[in-house]
């Protein structure tokens, strides 16, 4: 493996090499350097913030912050901590990705394999839905889910994450379907398999990669939501993001600077758990096989 | 008494007429082989057949049944296709039975049936791998496994060996030709390959342009073309053909070539009325040329040219040389010892001259 690695990258002189680790090694302090401030911070006394040192480890380390920021600092009026909101975003995230992903995969299943008259003219209008900016939709939307009396709720959020989703993660599975051989569809036909055995027998399980893709898009996405998860909630069903901003600019009391470093962390850290749990199957080829190799 | 009845079957995608007008009758048990140069609508017509695509116009009919406008899953076929389309999320077993599954076979029937289709395809060891574990000739097979398990009332193969190496492509072939005899069932095959169609089928349909040019067997196809398409499509090396005048005497008619040479033709009758001025193709084949002929007989012309380019193959000896301004090929025996630059004889078999009509390109 390191001999094939080393043998197939071009060769460059020393210097150029050298220069190349050092822009990389910069770049890197550059996106790293925020999170380690975030992360010695969260395990200090707040008199040691006071005191300057940003950049320096912990004297006295200590997670009553965190444990502060999860269960008992002041959000809003009740001292909940980033808890209830926390699951909060569980509640909305998953329903909501695992939709959009399905719908966008059932999406992309028709519009490659099984097109009709018009069926790009649709795929555009769907791609369109990509690059509706958020406020455009903020008050029609607030009507929609007035008339469907789930307004203020986390179903609301749901659904208005899943419509939004729709347009990339048929993108995303149109695409890698077009590829998929159109053989394996008509095979299966003659074996007997109707619409939908076809999608979830052999569409689904060979689509490993582009699901992946799809769920950490989405989910990065929608976790990370501001806009409309501070406008279409109340109180009970605020997203974590809305909870941490609350938390982060309450102006009553002292700055708690370690809790909202704390809080921060807790808010990213699923986002980050998906990237590094699925991001290994990014590159895995599941498609191996099923054509002439 | 037909079996699968194919009649005034069109089909048109948009502008684009892809078959025109194509009837075809197909007796039970009977291997028919659809050849053609590539573009030429037999994928087409085999498609149409299993009810992948649907007919603009005409009318199918399989074991006596209309099935113009049934679902490829209701007319009791299956296919073999080029790329073989094995599931590649399911071990062999499971692409093997999965035809069976959907038609709610119980678990025991499945295993049972897919073991006997194994033994036969001698793929038993591979039931529990993934189509990527296995390699292209053992795809072959089991893609061959799925079809044969459901037993079907006709087999449609599509090119199923283009994506093989050669030795392994021959194989098959007799494999495939095996497997005929044994189960006996009513076989479509489409190959662009026409020692293909000339080794496997009973009957050749011989397509260009969404038209069956030629229906025939293997005999027929190769030594009575019916046209012009046909005669240069079938054979490799293809048939040599060149512009000639056809004269009739008290002997018997006349061949004159393009530089004035002329041979007299003894067992042809041809009816010069249809011709203008006697102008036709002469059409003969690469092995109807010889290096020698035997001596005195009247079923040979000589014919003195020089050699241009010698090809030995091993079996054969190619010899091309010109005539006429068209290059022609002969194949001499593979020990010829004649070189280029030679000026030889070429002795054209008269009773293998084939003549066709320069406007229609239909036969004479």
């Amino acid at each position: 493996m390191g001999m094939s690695s080393v043998a197939s990258t071009p060769s460059t002189g020393s210097i150029a090499r050298t220069c190349i680790y050092v822009v990389l090694l910069v770049f890197c302090l550059f996106y790293l350097v925020p999170l380690y401030v975030m992360l010695v911070n969260s395990f200090k006394e707040l008199e040691e913030i006071r005191g300057g040192g940003m950049l320096n480890l912990p004297e006295n380390f200590t997670t009553a912050p965190w444990s502060s920021a999860w269960s008992t600092a002041q959000i809003g009026v009740q001292p909940t901590g980033l808890k209830p909101y926390f699951l909060n975003s569980i509640y909305m995230v998953v329903p909501a990705v695992f939709l959009s992903t399905m719908i966008g995969a059932l999406n992309g299943y028709v519009l490659s394999k099984w097109t009709f008259a018009y069926h790009r003219l649709v795929f555009g209008l769907l791609l369109f839905s990509c690059f509706i900016p958020f406020q455009i939709v903020l008050i029609p939307m607030a009507r929609v889910l007035g008339t469907f009396g789930i307004a203020g709720s986390t179903w609301g959020l749901v659904l208005v994450h899943t419509v939004y989703g729709i347009g990339f993660s048929t993108l995303f599975f149109r695409n890698y379907y077009e590829a998929f051989p159109t053989e394996l569809i008509k095979a299966a036909q003659l074996d007997g398999a109707g619409f939908f055995q076809i999608f979830r027998r052999i569409m689904l399980p060979s689509s490993g990669p582009i699901i992946v893709v799809c769920v950490i898009w989405q989910f990065t996405n929608i976790w990370n939501d501001f806009l409309f998860g501070a406008s279409f909630t109340d109180f009970d069903s605020q997203p974590i993001t809305v909870a941490l901003n609350n938390l982060v600019s309450s102006s009553t009391g002292v700055k708690e600077y370690n809790v909202h470093f704390a809080g921060a962390i807790l808010a990213a850290l699923p986002t980050l758990v998906v990237y590094i749990v699925s991001g290994r199957y990014f590159v895995r080829g599941l498609m191996a096989g099923s054509v002439k190799g | 008494m037909s079996f699968l009845k194919i009649s005034n079957v069109s089909k048109s995608f948009a502008t684009t007429q892809v078959l025109n007008n194509i009837d075809l009758d197909i007796a039970e048990g009977e291997f028919i082989v659809l050849v053609g140069p590539s573009g030429c609508g037999k994928s087409t017509l085999l498609n149409t057949i299993a009810g992948l695509e649907n007919v603009t116009d005409g009318q199918i009919e399989i074991a006596g049944k209309d099935v113009t406008h049934t679902v490829p899953a209701d007319r009791d076929i299956a296919m073999v296709f080029q790329s073989y389309a094995l599931y590649p999320n399911m071990t062999v077993e499971k692409n093997i039975t999965f035809a069976l599954e959907m038609r709610g076979l119980s678990a025991d029937a499945q295993r049972k049936a897919c073991a006997e289709v194994a033994e036969t395809l001698q793929i038993s060891h591979l039931l529990k791998r993934k189509p990527g574990q296995l390699s292209g000739g053992q795809r072959q097979r089991v893609a061959m496994g799925r079809a044969l398990v459901r037993n079907p009332q006709v087999f449609l193969f599509d090119e199923p060996l283009s994506n093989l190496d050669a030795k392994l492509r021959v194989d098959m072939r007799t494999e495939i030709k095996q497997l005929h005899a044994k189960l006996g069932t009513t076989i479509v095959y489409v190959t662009h390959d026409q020692i293909e169609a000339m080794t496997l089928a009973n009957r050749i349909a011989v397509m260009n342009g969404g038209i069956i040019q030629q229906l025939g067997t293997p005999d027929d196809i190769y030594n009575h073309p019916a046209n012009l398409f046909v005669a240069s499509f079938m054979g490799s090396p293809s048939m040599n053909i060149l512009d000639v005048t056809l004269s009739s005497n008290k002997s018997g008619l006349t061949v004159t070539l393009p530089h004035g040479e002329s041979f007299g033709l003894n067992s042809q009758k041809i009816d010069l009325k249809s011709l203008k001025d006697g102008k036709v193709k002469m059409g003969i084949r690469p092995e109807s040329i010889l290096e020698k002929a035997p001596a005195n007989s009247k079923n040979f012309a000589a014919i003195e040219q020089k050699v241009d380019v010698v090809e030995p193959s091993g079996s054969d000896t190619f010899v091309i040389f010109e005539l006429g301004g068209e290059t022609f090929n002969a194949r001499f025996a593979g020990d010829s010892t004649v070189k280029s630059g030679d000026k030889i004889k070429f002795h054209f078999d008269l009773r293998r001259i084939h003549f066709f009509n320069p406007e229609t390109g239909d036969r004479i």
